[in-house]
């Protein structure tokens, strides 16, 4: 090997090659940029222009909270359900309060909207009966009234729905009613109106009456002369009920009682109350006083003469009875010994026909016989018996109709759900003609009149203009009845089924809180924010506390403002507030100088125990609580968020979650109006 | 994740570049003349960013990144009772813990250069000693990304949903899954490893000492032995760094070849070889990883039996007066499974043993050009050979898809 040449050209190649693979050794490729999603950051339910969900106008909400602290170690399935329970009693808190606005109140403002439609047609039907013959009607009324009950009874009796001695038990019970009747009337607080005739207690008992000769003297039961009517409250006394059957010699000649009456018995205290015009009897029955009056009425008829201390003290017992107790059906009692009150339920006898005054008319036991009996006799009474003011108080009726169902707030169609009807006008437009005024028939009873062969030829008086009205009317009113119905089935579904499983969503309704390993402490507050110009105030409490907390923050600028020292009060304590208006985020400390008195006492857990609390040496700590707001449909407000327990340097010993929302007060502000 | 298997798939690409730097088909039985010396300098380049299954299945090679992350590991990757509030909020809305809230999805790429000088000295004239000591030099570039899915949006929703009203919360979730590459990051260095980022490194690797004895050469045919061990030279495996490319098996492990050469008319001639490698038990730092946890586990120095290779090959070469070089060749590689022993769980062991069984079939093409027989006759002044080999894999398993691409320069002297 020619070594002369060799080692230059030898350390060349070694050079060479080594920048060759030297070169070689690049980096690595650039790997593929790989994709990485960006999911939006869900953004907090916040309006600068309502902190809080408050504004000036709606400056005040009130949360009922719960606060629990976590355990160290509470399994999936417990935090899942406490959340499922709190989450779930939102939804039905939400719901219930749509449910409310959007169809409680709605279907009263739908009531309220057909009722007035319906007697819209009041004064048009009014209007338009202007020039009907009332004489005639009454002439035709009457000339039916005179007999019906005898008639009614031959019927039933040829019916075999009664027995021959049925009918003449009935015959003989009859008078007790049309005296009854005849009380009632005369315990009317619409005898202090002026009528143009005579008002008759019932018109079935017209021929009863002029047979025993009441309201025979004409200077005080005659028509009246004068275009404005007279008051017959003296003719229905002295020529009716002093007159009466019922005002019999044992009863009028019973001395008074107490003993220092200066009444020698009833009918000297009667008179004397009574008078020329009326007297006290009279004003206690116009009185102003509705319920007093309603109750004098009561006691007129024979009852709670011992309830109330009346314009009558001086005898007290002037109108009390003591009733026999009723035989056997087949007799046919005293009747002179019952009470006004208990007579006229012979014309209340229903179609399940379990009154005791079923023993005056006698009907079989068969249900089918007493709907029948009710249908051609008992119905008919009522349709001429019925009077306003009576029947309201009268019919406890609840079904679900405009004519009966009372159910709280201002709709009340048992007493209103009835309309004008001058022709036919039955007990009270027909004779009881009344000046400046119509007197109100009860409609339903109307359709039984109108219906009732015996009355077929009643509507050849009325116009076709009033005819077409009523007609009209009708499908008003039964518009309002389903209106009326409606509302009373959304109704009774709030209050039914839909508030009662709301219950509470406090925690301390979810036993799985008060099993062990989920939670280490429990209890409720309350937290009140006010919107006072740019500040929000908090007030808030535990359960179990003496002492409560105050707070107030700018909303601007999430700084703190000072708390008078009369909210502070002795006992109350400041909290160190902070707002958060883009996170609609009010995030509360206090320290826990006393924690019995805050509301976080030594508690163990008990079976039945709303509260508890496991944690120790609580003294010094402070608690931090986080209150994140939301609305739910319904304008339910919701709190939600942590609770901590921090030492002095912060750290967090404890955490917690809380719930809570505003529904008491949301429900409380619409139910004032459903 | 299971970000520790990515670190097994590495290894093996140093290994490959080794065998590659080791084992050649154009092997043949020539041996020094003594006192005849002789240096190679052998450059091998490898671009990689695919990898066989063990079905031999073509994969990226960060196909184990392309995971789910399951609402299991976002729970478990809070505080304990927010964990728990996590979980309990899955499961009061019908969400399974094992449901993903999204994919990550990874690129790798790799580029290995290996660079030895091999220095040879004929002892006799059938004896020659050589000694390779190669010089790696490595980079891998990474690019982690994740996508959320349906689920994710569902979970905020659900979260952010005014009867929930957990909107911090909600706001949290989509912060850490906007940035769950990052989270990812997280847990590895809160966990001591590197963050998945671009990684290089040099240095020296396994030095290979061997020596090769020619017992027959005639006109028909050559018959050579080698033996030699490989010292553990070369860097290890750095059980932190993900991407990490080790240069050393870091085990001693001696060798035996035996190589025929068959002489053939018109300059042809053939070459078949066998090599066995038998690597010595050692210790290895590795994460005690499991299937299901990769990343929240310690590093522990474990008895470590690394799979013992095997390699087989032919080559037809063509080698004419003048100096032209061609060839064709085929080589098998095996490399069987690794066994971890010491304290250490069953799963553990399973999943760190896991994919260390492999084996390539590769073509090999050879063009070149020497002055060895010209100088023999005179009519050159330096005898050097220059040659280029392109290594094409034709299937593996378990192995990086490294074509490699090498570059030998031979000096005598």
């Amino acid at each position: 090997m020619p070594a002369s040449n060799f080692g230059a050209k030898f350390v060349n190649a070694i050079f060479t090659v080594s920048t060759l693979a030297l070169v070689a050794c690049g980096g690595a490729r650039p790997a593929v940029q790989q994709y990485r999603g960006v999911l939006p950051i869900p953004e907090y339910p916040a309006n600068p222009s309502r902190p809080f969900f408050l504004t000036d106008g709606d400056s005040e909400v009130v949360f009922n909270s719960s606060l629990i602290y976590w355990s160290e170690t509470p399994t999936p399935t417990q935090v899942q359900a406490i959340l499922e329970h709190t989450h779930g009693a939102r939804i039905l808190k939400s719901n219930a309060l749509v449910e409310l606005t959007e169809v409680v109140i709605p279907g009263k403002t739908e009531v309220s909207a057909a009722r007035a439609k319906y007697e819209g047609y009041n004064a048009k039907i009014i209007d338009a009966s202007k020039n009907i013959d009332k004489s005639t009607v009454r002439e035709y009324v009457g000339g039916v009234a005179a007999t019906l009950f005898d008639d009614r009874l031959n019927e039933l009796a040829a019916s075999n729905l009664i027995t021959a001695a049925d009918k003449v038990h009935a015959q003989a019970m009859w008078p007790a009613y049309c005296e009854a009747k005849l009380w009632e009337l005369a315990t009317n607080a619409q005898l202090s109106r002026n009528y143009l005739r005579r008002p008759t207690p019932l018109q079935l008992c017209e021929s009863y009456y002029a047979s025993k000769n009441y309201f025979a003297d004409a200077s005080l039961c005659g028509s009246s002369a004068d275009a404005s009517g007279k008051n017959y409250f003296m003719c229905i006394w002295r020529e009716g009920l002093l007159k009466s059957a019922l005002f019999a010699d044992s009863y009028k000649d019973a001395r008074c009682t107490p003993a220092s009456s200066p009444y020698a018995n009833r009918l000297a205290a009667i008179t004397d109350w009574l008078g020329t015009e009326g007297g006290i009897l009279k004003g206690t029955l116009e009185g102003a006083d509705a319920a007093a009056a309603n109750i004098e009425r009561t006691i007129l008829l024979g009852d709670l003469i011992d309830r109330k201390a009346t314009s009558f003290k001086d005898c007290r017992n002037a109108f009390i009875r003591k009733e026999p107790a009723l035989g056997d059906q087949a007799e046919v009692p005293d009747w002179t010994l019952f009470k006004p009150e208990t007579l006229l339920q012979i014309g209340e006898i229903s179609e399940n026909g379990s009154s005791e005054a079923l023993r005056f008319i006698p009907l079989t036991s068969s249900d089918a016989t007493n709907k029948e009996v009710y249908n051609r006799l008992t119905k008919l009474i009522k349709s001429f018996s019925q009077r306003p003011g009576i029947a309201a108080s009268a019919n406890s009726d609840k079904s679900k109709n405009a004519t009966n169902f009372a159910d709280g707030g201002d709709v009340r169609p048992s007493a209103e759900a009835s309309s004008l009807h001058p022709v036919p006008s039955y007990s009270d437009a027909t004779f009881n003609v009344v000046v400046g005024e119509p007197l109100i028939a009860n409609n339903a009873y109307a359709d039984t009149v109108e219906s009732d062969p015996a009355f077929a030829g009643i509507k050849t008086f009325e116009p076709v203009s009033v005819k077409s009205l009523k007609a009209e009317q009708a499908q008003a009113f039964a518009a309002w009845n389903e209106a009326v119905a409606k509302y009373a089935d959304e109704k009774a579904h709030y209050n039914e089924q839909s508030k009662p499983v709301i219950d509470n969503n406090r925690l301390s309704t979810v036993d799985v809180v008060k099993d062990p390993g989920a939670a280490v402490y429990l209890n409720n507050y309350y937290m009140n924010v006010h919107k006072v110009g740019g500040e929000l105030r908090v007030q808030m409490g535990f359960d179990l506390a003496t002492q409560q907390l105050f707070g107030c923050v700018n909303i601007a600028d999430g700084t703190q403002c000072a708390v008078s020292s009369d909210q502070l009060g002795a006992s109350g304590i400041k909290l160190d507030i902070k707002f958060d208006n883009a996170a609609n985020l009010i995030s509360v400390k206090f320290p826990l100088a006393d924690p019995t008195a805050l509301g976080f006492p030594d508690l163990p857990r008990t079976p039945g125990g709303v509260q508890f609390n496991e944690m120790t040496n609580l003294k010094g700590r402070t608690v931090q609580i986080d209150n994140y707001t939301n609305q739910l449909p319904g304008e339910l407000r919701i709190i939600t968020g942590n609770g901590y327990i921090l030492d002095a340097a912060g750290n967090k010993l404890n955490t917690g979650s809380i719930t809570g929302d505003n529904f008491a007060q949301r429900e409380q502000a619409l139910s004032s109006q459903q | 994740m299971r970000t520790r298997s990515l670190s097994v798939r590495l290894v093996c690409v140093a290994l490959g570049m080794l065998e590659a730097a080791s084992a050649y088909a154009f092997e043949d039985t020539k041996v020094l003349p003594k006192g005849v010396r002789n240096l190679t300098i052998r450059s091998v380049n490898t671009n990689f960013d695919t990898i066989t299954d063990p079905n031999g299945a073509q994969k990226p090679l960060a196909h184990l990144l392309f995971k789910d992350l399951t609402f299991k590991q976002m729970a478990n990757a809070e505080d304990p009772l927010k964990g728990r509030q996590l979980r309990g909020f899955l499961l009061q809305n019908g969400i399974s813990e094992s449901e993903s809230a999204g994919q990550f999805s990874a690129d790798i790429k790799g580029r290995v250069t290996v660079t030895a000088p091999i220095a040879a000295y004929g002892i006799t004239d059938s004896m020659t000693l050589a000694v390779a000591v190669p010089i790696y030099n490595a980079a891998t570039s990474a690019s982690v990304g994740f996508r959320p899915n349906s689920n994710s949006t569902k979970l905020l929703s659900l979260l952010s949903r005014p009867e929930t009203n957990q909107i911090a919360n909600a706001r949290e979730a989509a912060g850490k899954l906007n940035d769950a590459v990052g989270q990812l990051n997280k847990k590895l260095t809160d966990n001591g490893f590197q963050s998945i980022n671009n990684w290089s490194g040099q240095g020296m690797g396994d030095t290979t000492i061997a020596l090769k004895y020619r017992s027959i050469d005639n006109s028909r045919m050559g018959l050579a032995t080698t033996t030699g061990v490989v010292a553990p030279t070369g860097r290890r495996k750095d059980p932190n760094i993900l991407n990490d490319v080790p240069f050393g098996d870091g085990v001693w492990s001696p060798f035996a070849q035996v190589a025929v050469d068959q002489k053939l008319p018109l300059s042809f001639s053939t070459n078949q070889f066998v090599k066995y490698t038998e690597t010595l038990p050692g210790t290895r730092t590795v994460r005690t990883i499991t299937y299901d946890e990769m990343v929240e586990v310690p590093n522990v120095t474990l008895d470590y039996n690394m799979g013992n290779k095997f390699d087989a090959g032919t080559s037809l070469r063509y080698q004419p007066a003048y100096g032209l070089l061609a060839g064709v060749g085929y080589t098998y590689f095996r490399k069987f499974g690794d066994v971890y022993g010491g304290n250490l769980s069953l799963d553990s062991k399973k999943a760190l043993q896991r994919w260390t069984d492999m084996q390539a079939h590769n073509a090999e093409f050879l063009v070149g050009y020497s002055t060895v027989q010209l100088y023999q006759a005179g009519r050159a002044d330096i005898p050097f050979a220059v040659n280029v080999a392109y290594t094409k894999q034709l299937a593996s398993r378990n192995m990086p898809i490294s074509d490699l691409a090498q570059f030998n320069v031979d000096l005598f002297f």
